[in-house]
């Protein structure tokens, strides 16, 4: 394995991005699209969540 | 744009070369740990009372707080505010974080971001809350405090058969305790819609001279036709007889009762029932030129004696209704909504009037009637009473 490997490199910086910003950031958001859909659906149909 | 989307295409599709799968699992698998855990530490801070407090307009309800059970108790559980204010399952919780953004975002630019604007809003805030508790049952106070596990022996002797009958129909707590954690919002300013319908009917009214009209709301009587000086108060619901009109007022006779020891201020709708038509000031009831006193009868359960008396005042135009029935729908509509909710509510005619005032007030305080209503439910069961009922047969 040569000691400077540019593919290597960018691997792991893609690597690296994907699982401490990309990864955080969608969960963030993924909970926080599907906390509003909850409630928007809980203002039209649903009305506030029951026992 | 399209080169973003490239970009995002091979970031996630061109498999690895170099990076053994191994090493990709287990950076993710650490990763994955690492955001879950800041994720839920996140969680838990704005679930803290810290941040709950941060904003300056949560002080009061926090201040508040202080003076409760929930606050410092003899066992040193403490219920924080989101203990009481944040669903526990993750769903409900997440919906409601979201809300809370928003009302973040709304103290930031402004639309309650003072303690003016709190208060203002307070009434509509506590609503909302109380219509949660009423949907999920109280859920977040069952987390800590459980029908199963109460000891109704151990209670106080006031709550115990409040209590029993509420486990048995195991009701929402804030059915009952409303303002069991910050001041109950002031309900009594504002005002029974309901009073509403009444007003503009009554607006609408011309008076026929010599006939009889109710009141529909607390008015002033004055002594003069320009409703300058002021001659005490007319009752909710009270008759009068309409003389004549001049301009905006309306001159009216009202007759009724009072009792002789005293100055007699407070007049009553019939003899030996506390049921009151008008308070006049003290000067203006001892005036023997205005009012007439035309017989005197001793109540013989009380030995005091009772004067039949008229007097003729001046009132605002436009504040009387030809019939009582509205007024009497309004007063039951409310007196069924809001005393049936520990026990139904009883029958009108169980009581006589001059014990209902005693009792009523002893349970008025559980509702959250506004004053007026109040006054108007009260009197609807008193003319409503046994003693009425009994005379109607
Ligand atoms: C974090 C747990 C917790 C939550 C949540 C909670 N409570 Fe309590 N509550 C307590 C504790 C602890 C006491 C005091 C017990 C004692 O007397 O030592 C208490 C006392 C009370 C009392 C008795 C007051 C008195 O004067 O003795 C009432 C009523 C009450 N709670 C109602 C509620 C209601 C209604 C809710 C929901 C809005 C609620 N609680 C939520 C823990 C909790
Ligand atoms: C039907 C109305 C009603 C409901 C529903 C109700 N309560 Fe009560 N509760 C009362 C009354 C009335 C008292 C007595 C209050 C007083 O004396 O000031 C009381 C007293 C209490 C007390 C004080 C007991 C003691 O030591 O004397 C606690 C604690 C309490 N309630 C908790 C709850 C909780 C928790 C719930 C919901 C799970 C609940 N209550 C539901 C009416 C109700
Ligand atoms: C024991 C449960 C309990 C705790 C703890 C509690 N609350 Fe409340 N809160 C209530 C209830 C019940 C209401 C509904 C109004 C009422 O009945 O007073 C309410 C209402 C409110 C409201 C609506 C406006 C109002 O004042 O009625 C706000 C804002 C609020 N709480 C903030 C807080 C904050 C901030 C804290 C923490 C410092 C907190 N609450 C702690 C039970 C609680
Ligand atoms: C918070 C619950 C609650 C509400 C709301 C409530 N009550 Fe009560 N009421 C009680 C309890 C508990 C008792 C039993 C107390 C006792 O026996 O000392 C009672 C007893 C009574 C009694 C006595 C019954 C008798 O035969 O002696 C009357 C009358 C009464 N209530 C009328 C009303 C009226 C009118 C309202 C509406 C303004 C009302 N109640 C609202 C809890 C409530």
């Amino acid at each position: 394995m040569p000691r400077k490997n540019p593919m290597c490199m960018a691997e792991w910086k893609k690597l690296l991005v994907l699982s401490f910003v990309l990864l955080p950031i969608l969960l963030v958001g993924v909970v926080a699209l599907y906390g509003f859909a909850v409630w928007g659906l809980q203002l039209l149909f649903l009305g506030p969540p029951g026992p | 744009m399209k080169k973003l989307w490239h970009a995002l295409v091979s970031l996630f599709c061109r498999p690895a070369a170099k990076i053994g799968l191994g090493i990709l699992v287990t950076v993710g698998f650490i990763a994955g740990v690492l955001s879950w855990q800041g994720f839920t530490s996140v969680m838990g801070v704005t679930n803290s009372e810290e941040f709950c407090v941060g904003c300056h307009t949560m002080q009061a309800n926090l201040h508040e707080l202080k003076d409760t059970v929930h606050w410092s108790n003899r066992s040193g559980v403490r219920a924080k505010c989101a203990d009481c204010h944040v669903p526990h399952d993750f769903t409900d919780k997440m919906a409601r974080k979201m809300k809370a953004s928003v009302e973040v975002w709304s103290h930031i630019t402004g639309e309650i971001s003072t303690p003016e604007k709190f208060e203002e809003n307070r009434l509509r805030l506590a609503q909302n809350e109380w219509a949660r508790f009423r949907a999920n049952g109280s859920k977040e106070c069952r987390s800590c405090h459980d029908y199963k596990s109460m000891d109704f022996e151990k209670m106080r002797e006031t709550s115990r058969e409040a209590m029993r009958g509420a486990a048995q129909r195991n009701q929402s707590c804030l059915d009952c305790h409303k303002g069991i954690a910050h001041h109950k919002p002031a309900t009594g300013n504002s005002r029974n819609p309901a009073f509403d319908g009444l007003m503009q009917a009554a607006s609408s009214v011309s008076a026929k001279e010599g006939a009889v009209y109710y009141n529909v709301f607390p008015r002033t009587l004055y002594l003069d036709e320009a409703l300058s000086q002021t001659a005490g108060k007319l009752e909710i619901a009270a008759a009068v007889k309409v003389l004549q009109e001049k301009g905006d007022a309306q001159q009216v006779e009202i007759s009724a009762w009072r009792k002789s020891k005293g100055f007699g201020r407070v007049w009553y709708g019939h003899f030996g029932k506390n049921i009151t038509q008008a308070t006049l000031e003290k000067n203006v009831a001892q005036d023997a030129q205005r009012i007439k006193v035309t017989e005197s009868r001793e109540d013989p359960n009380t030995g005091l004696v009772w004067q039949k008396t008229s007097g003729v005042f001046w009132i605002k135009k436009g504040e009387v209704v030809e019939k009582i029935d509205p007024l009497w729908s309004v007063a039951r509509d409310s007196y069924k909504s809001s005393c049936s909710v520990c026990h139904k509510q009883p029958d009108e005619a169980h009581f006589d009037a001059n014990t209902w005032p005693g009792l009523f007030g002893g349970m008025v305080g559980f509702t959250s009637m506004d004053k007026d209503t109040q006054a108007l439910v009260l009197k609807y069961l008193q003319s409503n009473s046994s003693d009425f009922k009994q005379a109607g047969h």
